[in-house]
């Protein structure tokens, strides 16, 4: 159990045990039945926020790093890990994915996998339009371009969520919004089921959302002080502004005085600075001249909100459905919260400008941040920014223009500011270009909803803002009820399901029914859902080539084709293209022949056997081919290769003739002869292999050597088929070949092999 | 800040008290049905939580069997009406 790990947390009364099955197996998929069940009994472990474990000077495989914390007890390092001892070390901020197909059943698989790939911030997004429902939404519909948040949904999100922190040992934060006209109830809601950090401005609402202004503050008030009694971290909306002005980076002063309005507000109302977030993104990106205008904002963000936490995003704004383009300008970001600071670092999946983001995407952003963040891990012991010169003239300029924003805003007080159109004008101020978001006071979603409390006002719960009687004041209000749900959570009533068909049961039943346990069939973001994408290059131009991409999908049988990506690689040579489409048929588990992995003998094993009977080998990359890596890889004593166990290797190096490798291998009297074959233009990888056996077969000494083929397209199957012994490709490690080597010529000499 | 920390201190809302209701047990549905109903009689000023109590003490139920006579027996909110008017003791 990793409830030690824990322990310095706070952990209510309430906090209730893990889930019927204990703890996750790693080799088995989240059964997501076992979460429902028992759903009613289940209370949070734990309440508000969780950092990551800082570690300064740390030490992981053979390297030192200045900004990284704990590492995990389970987890997929980034490929090239493979080369430095499989570390996995995990920066020290924590790092968030953003998940929400509208079905949470499929989002908790995908936040485990992210878990696992470096995430602990799990910020699910809201369905479409439940910002203006006036209330609370039950059971677990199905949402569009987001989940309906509901007691249920965030019940099993957490169940899942505290299984998944105990598998990978770190805790998770789980996240999403209290805005719209429900907010206090959303932060009541969020508080009892252990939610820990949330989207919370009002700006967002009155400027985005076009909720009542009056409703909208009077609101936040009470839905921050529950936040903030509960350690909610909350996040910011002001970087909405970037994402929707004409010209993002000209609002650049108006962001700052965002924040501090919703900073300001939120103190005021009992958050704690080290609990609020300002939420900021790049205003630009390439090809803009992105590092001249992003550095001096964020450093100015910094320098004004230098109390306050610092939640950096990519701007969404700016992506387009080319995810190369996406995910360097991600990285570029990476590199800019290392030279300023980030306490959060959220991620923004690379297929955000095609689609509502699929599983692996979510995965690929995480990594993406993981592998910059590590990149330049220290950075700053090496790299200091100039402080002299323009660069200071422009952060002092953007506080400037921030402070004169301000003023204008306290002179027309924040009601008349936002009806003339002051917040998201394009233009740079104190330039106005007349193109800002104006909101009517007296109108908006919610108008005339809030009323002024009586003199006799009172509230029998606890953490609640405002005024109350005075009459009826008590060390706890809620003494006069036996209790709040915030003091007794089995006050807590769980509502199930409302409706009997659009339900996760129902949901679970039907995918059953279309897919089975026993099929296997690709997928995005849903169970069964089938999508996959084929990327092609066509040699025409743009809409020729995307209409042969979509007839070239059908005739492959493929269903609902869509073309999500197109980029011009000359107007009138080609177009590269992608292309989703649905499979439409699943394929039966068992019906596939898998071969057995060929048991690899132990190293000792080896090196006992060659001590015995050494070997010689002749090895070559054969051809006109230059590629000498792969083979050094598997013969060099330094990567783990065959020399390592006794095997003595002649290399003759690259581009030798196939009948010089055959007449170096009799003068040598060697036992194998391994030859690298990495071109396999017009299928030269096999005619290489080809020739090899030939060549023993009329020279006679097929029989004498083991012939062995490699190369990052050569499989076992082609070298057999070519009359070879073994072959061996992509991620063959010495030990595979000379276990391999060994094995045959035991075989040969009629010996037993050990099993 | 302070006239916006002022327009929040001095007011409510459906919402905040819905969020009141749920916090003293009551189910959203509930609660939702109770805010409507004080809405309609233009008792929200009072606090959700406090129109259950005082209905609660007038019929000398447990609070949450009130509450729940409240989410649909209107004369139930009549007699609450008057029983403000008259500015009865609590």
């Amino acid at each position: 159990m990793k409830e030690d790990r824990f322990e310095k947390l706070e952990k209510p009364e309430s906090a209730g045990k893990l889930g019927p099955h204990g703890r996750l197996d790693p080799s088995k998929k989240l059964d997501v039945r076992e979460i429902l069940r028992d759903l009613e009994n289940y209370r949070p472990r734990r309440h508000g926020w969780t950092w990551r474990k800082k570690v300064s000077d740390n030490k992981v495989g053979p390297f030192r790093y200045k900004e990284t914390s704990e590492s995990l007890e389970r987890s997929v390092p980034l490929p090239a890990a493979k080369y430095f001892g499989g570390i996995d070390p995990q920066p020290d901020c924590v790092i968030t994915t953003e998940i929400a197909s509208g079905r949470f059943e499929d989002d908790i698989r995908r936040m485990r996998m992210a878990a696992w790939h470096g995430a602990d911030h799990m910020m699910v997004i809201r369905t479409t339009g439940q910002s203006h429902i006036d209330g609370l939404l039950e059971g677990t519909p199905e949402g569009v371009g987001g989940i309906p948040i509901t007691r249920k949904q965030l019940r099993a999100t957490r169940k899942a969520l505290d299984l998944i922190e105990d598998e990978v040992g770190r805790p998770i934060n789980f996240h999403s919004y209290v805005s719209g006209v429900a907010g206090p109830e959303i932060a009541v809601l969020f508080a009892e089921e252990g939610v820990n950090g949330a989207h919370q401005d009002p700006q967002y609402n009155v400027l985005y959302r076009n909720v009542n202004m009056q409703r909208s503050f009077v609101d936040a008030a009470v839905a921050k002080r529950i936040m903030a009694e509960f350690g909610l971290l909350q996040i910011d909306g002001a970087h909405n502004a970037n994402a929707t002005a004409r010209e993002a980076w000209k609002v650049m002063p108006e962001l700052l005085v965002q924040h501090a309005i919703n900073c300001a507000f939120s103190r005021m109302v009992g958050m704690s600075a080290d609990k609020i977030a300002l939420s900021s993104v790049p205003p630009t990106a390439p090809p803009a001249p992105a590092m001249s205008y992003d550095l001096p904002y964020a450093v100015t963000l910094r320098w004004l909100f230098s109390d306050y936490k610092v939640r950096a995003q990519q701007n969404t704004r700016y992506i387009e459905s080319d995810m190369r383009e996406a995910t360097v300008t991600h990285t570029l970001n990476l590199v800019l919260t290392r030279l300023t600071s980030a306490d959060v670092q959220s991620t923004i999946t690379p297929d955000e400008g095609r689609n509502v983001p699929w599983h692996y995407n979510n995965l690929a952003a995480v990594d993406t941040a993981k592998q910059a963040l590590l990149a330049v891990d220290g950075l700053k012991e090496m790299v200091e920014i100039k402080r002299e010169g323009p660069f200071r003239e422009t952060v002092r300029d953007l506080a400037e223009r921030a402070v004169l924003f301000l003023e204008e805003v306290k002179e027309k007080g924040y009601f008349g500011a936002v009806a003339s159109g002051m917040f998201v004008d394009s233009g740079f101020y104190p330039e106005r270009n007349g193109d800002g978001i104006r909101r009517d006071p007296d109108g908006g979603v919610g108008y005339g909803s809030i009323v002024e409390r009586d003199r006799d006002y009172f509230a029998p719960v606890c953490h609640h803002f405002g005024y109350q009687d005075p009459s009826r004041a008590k060390e706890r209000l809620c003494e006069e009820i036996g209790g709040c749900t915030f003091c007794d959570p089995a006050k807590i009533v769980y509502i199930d399901e409302l409706d009997p068909e659009d339900n996760v049961e129902k949901r679970l039943e039907r995918a059953a029914e279309e897919l089975g346990d026993d099929m296997v069939k690709p997928e995005v973001q849903w169970a069964g859902d089938g999508y996959l994408t084929l990327t092609m290059f066509i040699p025409e131009p743009e809409r020729v080539a995307e209409y042969a991409a979509l007839e070239i999908a059908k005739r492959l049988n493929l269903e609902n084709p869509e073309v999500i990506h197109k980029g011009i690689a000359h107007p009138a040579e080609g177009t590269v293209v992608e292309v989703k489409a649905v499979v439409p048929f699943g394929i039966k588990r068992d019906s596939l022949k898998i071969p057995d992995k060929p048991a690899v003998l132990s190293a000792e094993e080896i090196r006992e056997e060659i001590k015995k009977r050494p070997m010689k080998v002749v090895c070559a990359t054969v051809g006109e081919d230059e590629h000498s890596v792969g083979m050094r890889e598997i013969i060099d004593i330094k990567h783990g290769g065959i020399e390592g166990f006794g095997i003595k290797a002649t290399y003759l190096g690259t581009s030798v003739p196939i009948d010089k490798v055959v007449n170096a291998a009799i003068e040598e009297d060697a036992d194998a002869i391994l030859i690298s074959t990495i071109i396999s233009h017009a299928d030269i990888h096999r005619k290489n292999m080809e020739r090899l056996a030939r060549l023993c077969e009329e020279k006679g000494v097929r029989q004498k050597f083991i012939l062995v083929g490699g190369g990052t397209q050569v499989t076992n199957d082609l070298a057999v088929q070519a009359g070879l012994d073994a072959g061996f490709g992509r991620g063959t490690k010495g030990i595979d070949v000379a276990s391999f080597l060994v094995k045959k010529r035991r075989e040969r000499l009629g010996l037993e092999n050990p099993s | 800040m302070k006239p916006l920390y002022d327009l929040a201190y001095t007011h409510t809302s459906p919402s905040i008290e819905r969020s009141v209701l749920l916090r003293m047990g009551f189910s959203s549905l509930e609660s939702k049905a109770i805010v409507s109903h004080a809405e309609k009689m233009r008792l929200l000023g009072k606090g959700a939580g406090h129109l259950v109590l005082r209905y609660a003490k007038m019929t000398g139920k447990p609070y949450l069997e009130a509450g729940k006579d409240l989410c649909v027996d209107l004369e139930a909110w009549d007699d609450l009406k008057a029983a403000f008017e008259r500015g009865a003791s609590r």
